[in-house]
């Protein structure tokens, strides 16, 4: 099993993973990417940050 | 199944007529209005028409029925509590009657004290992500508070938890929370645009929140009306005893809601509603919960967004009123709201 590394919910993986492909996290959105494939290692990727209230 | 609305005139009870006419287990008997008596259901609530025949009749022209739902204002309740058991073998109550389960703290809460309070104990706290197996043979229910809903459901796995000091509540409120009846306040040139601190302390809703999370760590809670008719926001600020990452408050309320058809858990990383959001509630007996981790101060921000008339009233009390039953839980209450609105 390969967790969300954000939220811990469970990833559900399609075959054929490829290292660096990028898949979202059905739970909390996280865009992710996959780090190695065997095991399937995942790291969230860096988001572009909202500028509000300026 | 023949159920009547007892106070159907204003808005929970209008819900309640909503979503009961296309209840595949139920039909209505009767619809009571002392004030419109007479008068064709569908002229007080217009978004009933062509959907229902049923006129207003009063309180003294009820017959007996399966089950009665009370949606009267204050106090009528418990004044004829034994009136309105004569008639039906189960009931829901959706007034604040018969919400706290002492006489002492309904005394300090609502200024007098209870008609009734051998009957306090007898009816069960209908919030079914909480009581439900006790609403499944209860024989009389008491809607909760719509504040005191999106509270609970937002603090109570966080509570539960037992790391909570305290926490700081405000609640942004449509103003069908008022009610149908008009005031001062509520006249147009004053109620527009207005954002009106109408309780920042002693709202009765914290005595419930109180009851069902314990008072071990006290919430601190205040409402502001806001221009919006329907919906609530509860924004709660939650000051822990020990630091939670992310993904242990995740594993919290997935466990307390992973299962739950009317509690979702809203944070997400993208898109433009990425918290709770009350509008797209509008209509539906969601309880949307989102939450931000602010290690800067050792808090969690948790929000909730519910629709005051259904999940914090008409929407909740079907979902009861299945439970008490053996139907499905969500049977009636399956729109999902709107987008765009």
């Amino acid at each position: 099993m390969t967790e969300c590394p954000v939220c811990g919910a469970e990833l559900s993986l399609s075959d054929g993973l490829v290292k660096g492909e990028l898949m979202e996290c059905d739970d909390c959105g996280s865009e992710l990417e996959v780090t190695s494939v065997d095991p399937v290692t995942v790291q969230e990727t860096p988001e572009a940050e909202e500028d509000w209230g300026q | 199944m023949k159920v009547s609305i007892v106070g159907g005139s204003g808005y929970g009870g209008g819900e309640l007529v909503r979503l009961l006419l296309t209840h595949p287990k139920v039909t209505i008997a009767q619809v009571t209005s002392e004030r419109f008596a007479g008068k064709p259901v569908a002229r007080t609530h217009p978004n009933l028409r062509g959907a229902t025949s049923l006129k207003f009749c009063k309180i003294s022209e009820l017959e007996p029925c399966d089950f009665l739902f009370l949606s009267l204002p204050h106090g009528h309740a418990m004044g004829n509590l034994e009136h309105f058991q004569s008639l039906a073998p189960k009931l829901i109550d959706l007034s604040g009657d018969f919400r706290l389960d002492n006489k002492d703290a309904f005394a300090k809460w609502y200024g007098e004290p209870h008609a009734c309070p051998e009957k306090l104990d007898s009816f069960i706290y209908g919030i079914p992500e909480i009581n439900r197996e006790l609403i499944k043979d209860a024989s009389m229910v008491t809607g909760a508070g719509c504040n005191a809903t999106a509270t609970i459901l937002a603090l109570r796995p966080l509570y539960q938890s037992g790391l909570v000091k305290h926490s700081v509540v405000e609640v942004k409120a449509g103003s069908s929370e008022g009610g149908n009846r008009s005031s001062d306040a509520s006249h147009h040139p004053e109620r527009s645009g207005s954002v009106r601190s109408y309780k920042p302390t002693g709202h009765r809703h914290v005595a419930e929140m109180e009851m069902i999370l314990g008072s071990d760590a006290a919430v601190s809670f205040s409402a502001t009306s806001i221009e919006m008719v329907r919906g609530i926001l509860a924004t709660c600020h939650v000051f822990l005893k020990k630091p939670l990452d992310e993904k242990s408050i995740w594993q919290l309320y997935r466990k307390a809601y992973g299962d739950e058809r009317f509690v979702r858990i809203v944070k997400e990383r993208s898109g433009i509603y990425r918290y709770p959001e009350p509008k797209l509630l509008s209509g539906s007996n969601y309880c949307d919960i989102g939450f931000e981790v602010d290690p800067h101060s050792n808090r969690v921000v948790v929000m909730s967004a519910i629709d005051n008339l259904m999940k914090g009233a008409a929407g909740q009390a079907v979902q009861a009123f299945n439970l008490m039953h053996g139907f499905d839980e969500d049977t009636g209450l399956g729109f999902t709201g709107l987008h765009p609105i």
